[in-house]
């Protein structure tokens, strides 16, 4: 354990001796932030993923389905992904986190409408998210709205068609007049107060469950960029070990009376010290700057070392499948952004085309930035269980992914 | 006298390719043995089985008693490896890499402070052995390169070409050192391609190609086996090709013929050179110089192989 410890020691003491190196791990974290403040900070532009709304329609009328036409319509549908279920099946969708928006159309809305009655329609708003149910709200005021003005111009010609007063279409004249009322409306903004359907009932469905208040587009981004940043971190400092091999220093190593793995494992262990450096120092940087929270600071500690572990270990199993750094990086690089796609580190899982969204929970950058969504408690985690096994899962795939890599370079030692 | 290091009938395949066949020698303590041939003969493929890095196909290799393979802890023990390049940590001091060698080596907690101490007093780099190994001069890393080979007080030294890029001080100081180390009693396995370094160092020399052992013995046994006779060096066209149709009566013997040399080993030179000269130019070769040589190891490879350790 001394010459272990001895070993590792100077390992970390090249790192350290190395400018480059040192403000590269220094920066990355920087850098990262840097660039989630001006995609989400408040002059930035971004694209919002679409909010998932879902509609309970207990009027099953020509205007509740309407409302749900509004929102499934070409123009919305990029922005809202609108499901009409039952009531059951809302309150299970509200209670594993698979919603933003729930919106009930309660029973006799149509005949209600047309008969000028006071009409609410109910929206539960998910207390896990911010800003996605916020939008949601919006919209479905402003369609409010809208269908409350539509009313008061349209109400005598409806009402008498309703009534069955006229057995003929409207007269040019009542068409006009109605026309009339449309402009008015326009022109005359308060007179869009006549409508008394924008009264709407806001609620959050089980606020008691509400677990985070930070911004939920930093909950949705940051654990994919943790993530990421220890890849780019595992491949640049696995590179090193690569070239400790090529230029025969693990060679020499191997001619000494210790056993292979010792030297490799000072390695891999200081490898996994910087990087776990570096991601932490990421999670400060958006805890500061972005007001994240990543939850427990123990599990997120043990997350960080196990995925520090696992992806500098598959990195240096790749490179030791290739003869020399150039292509150790190359073959690192391809599989580990692929890797890196598939597990979430570039877009959040839930946005990943539906047939390779499952690929997350077996993969180890999928563990990872699952890991970290379930321990930042979001509600897109997936319902694959706790970070604990995925914790597990991590460290399993270090050791067996450095024992292999061990293998590998021992039988390609190289003696200069 | 107990052999420190013995490889018995070692033969290393890779694939279709046989990198050593059924190579067999010995040393003893205090031998400086020299492995002669040219690259890709094989010599650092024995010496990777040797420190236990590749596994043989077949054959036996004992480090003081010990197989590399079955206790290689036991084994490596008793190995220092110095290689053509010095991989060296440039960015750690040489006292740093002393202490890493230690560690790597076993050597004693208690002990490493002083062993790194003598050992930079012993290779003269005392005054500026904590700076980075990236500061010093190509000499001063050879120094320290060998000196991380005996950290751990090996009792056999594996040379693998330490000769390769040197200038001649750093020479002149391994070969000091390299001697010095056969007398405390190390045995030491020199691989090279210079037969100047094998003439100069070794007590034996083993000359090897192609994975074969050709010829094993002293450099004046080695010398001797081309007999009593001197080399004659003829550059020229020789379109008659190897000058194989020279008169057997001329007592003269083709060793070797290429590249428009010829290499021919008579009784007596200086006094045969004109019948040879004359019975050359008779098979319509054109002679454009002669040199007249005592033979030597060189001599003699060319004679074994047909090539120059060179090629």
């Amino acid at each position: 354990m001394a010459r272990f410890a001895e070993l590792l020691r100077l390992e970390l003491r090249r790192r350290l001796r190395d400018p480059l190196s040192l403000i590269v791990w220094l920066a990355i974290p920087f850098f990262m932030v840097a660039i989630m403040v001006a995609v989400f900070g408040p002059r930035g532009s971004s694209s919002f993923p679409q909010v998932k709304v879902l509609l309970v329609d207990h009027d099953n009328g020509l205007l509740s389905r309407a409302l749900g036409a509004a929102l499934t319509s070409r123009q919305l549908a990029g922005y809202f992904d609108v499901k009409t279920v039952e009531e059951d099946e809302a309150e299970r969708l509200m209670d594993r986190g698979d919603a933003s928006l729930l919106v009930t159309i309660p029973k006799g809305f149509s005949r209600g409408f047309l008969d000028n009655q006071p009409l609410s329609i109910q929206v539960f708003r998910n207390p896990q998210e911010s800003i996605m149910p916020k939008i949601g709200e919006d919209l479905i005021r402003f369609l409010a709205s809208s269908g409350g003005a539509l009313r008061a111009a349209l109400l005598p010609l409806l009402g008498d068609v309703v009534d069955g007063n006229r057995a003929t279409r409207p007269s040019l004249a009542e068409t006009l007049a109605v026309n009339a009322r449309i402009y008015n409306l326009f022109d005359q903004p308060a007179a869009r107060n006549l409508a008394s359907i924008n009264a709407l009932s806001v609620a959050e469905h089980h606020p008691e469950r509400k677990k985070v208040s930070h911004s939920e587009v930093t909950g949705w981004f940051a654990p994919g960029f943790v993530a990421l940043a220890l890849l780019f971190m595992a491949n640049g400092q696995t590179q090193d070990i690569q070239e400790d091999l090529v230029d025969g220093r693990l060679g020499r190593a191997w001619t000494f009376p210790a056993r292979p793995i010792l030297a490799l494992a000072a390695k891999v262990t200081a490898l996994m010290i910087a990087m776990s450096f570096s991601a932490l120092l990421l999670i400060g940087a958006l805890v500061g700057a972005l007001g994240w929270r990543p939850g427990n600071p123990i599990a997120v500690f043990a997350l960080v070392l196990a995925t520090a572990a696992a992806f500098g270990s598959l990195s240096l199993l790749l490179r030791s499948l290739t003869h020399n750094p150039e292509a150790g990086g190359a073959a690192a690089n391809g599989i580990m952004v692929g890797l890196g796609f598939l597990g979430g580190c570039f877009v959040p899982v839930p946005f990943l085309p539906r047939f390779v969204r499952g690929i997350a929970d077996f993969i180890p950058t999928g563990w990872a930035v699952q890991g970290l969504n379930v321990l930042q408690g979001a509600a897109w985690a997936g319902a694959a269980g706790g970070a604990g096994w995925r914790i597990g899962a991590l460290a399993a795939t270090a050791v067996l992914c450095f024992a292999l890599a061990a293998h590998l370079m021992q039988r390609g030692a190289v003696l200069r | 006298m107990a052999t420190k290091l013995s490889v018995e009938k070692l033969t290393k395949r890779f694939g279709e390719r046989t990198a050593v066949d059924e190579l067999s020698f010995a040393i003893s303590p205090g031998e400086i043995y020299g492995l002669l041939g040219p690259n890709g003969a094989g010599k650092t493929t024995t010496i990777k089985v040797v420190t236990g890095l590749v596994p043989p196909t077949s054959g036996k290799v004992r480090v003081a008693g010990f197989d590399p393979f079955a206790e290689p802890l036991k084994a490596k023990a008793e190995l220092g490896w110095v290689g053509q390049e010095t991989s060296l940590y440039e960015d750690l001091t040489a006292e740093e890499n002393l202490r890493l060698a230690c560690a790597l080596g076993r050597v004693p907690r208690a002990e490493v402070g002083k062993r790194v101490a003598d050992l930079v007093e012993v290779i003269g780099l005392a005054d500026r052995a904590r700076e980075r190994v990236s500061a010093y001069s190509g000499g001063m890393k050879r120094r320290l390169h060998l000196a991380v080979a005996l950290v751990h007080r090996p009792g056999v030294l594996l040379l693998d070409e330490p000769m390769v890029g040197v200038d001649p001080q750093a020479r002149a100081y391994l070969t000091e050192t390299v001697r010095k180390l056969a007398g405390e009693g190390h045995a030491v396995l020199l691989t090279t391609h210079d037969m100047d370094d094998a003439e100069r160092l070794c007590h034996r020399v083993g000359i090897i190609d192609r994975g074969r052992l050709l010829a094993e013995g002293t450099v004046d046994e080695l010398r001797a086996s081309l007999g009593e006779r001197d080399v004659l060096r003829l550059e020229g066209d020789f379109p008659g090709g190897d000058g194989r149709q020279l008169p057997a009566d001329l007592g003269a013997e083709v060793l070797a013929s290429h590249d428009g040399e010829l290499l021919i080993a008579v009784e007596n030179g200086s006094e045969a050179l004109p019948r040879v000269l004359v019975a050359v130019e008779k098979t319509g070769a054109v002679t454009a110089r002669v040199t007249l040589e005592r033979p030597t190891l060189e001599t003699l490879f060319l004679k074994l192989t047909g090539r120059e350790l060179r090629d």
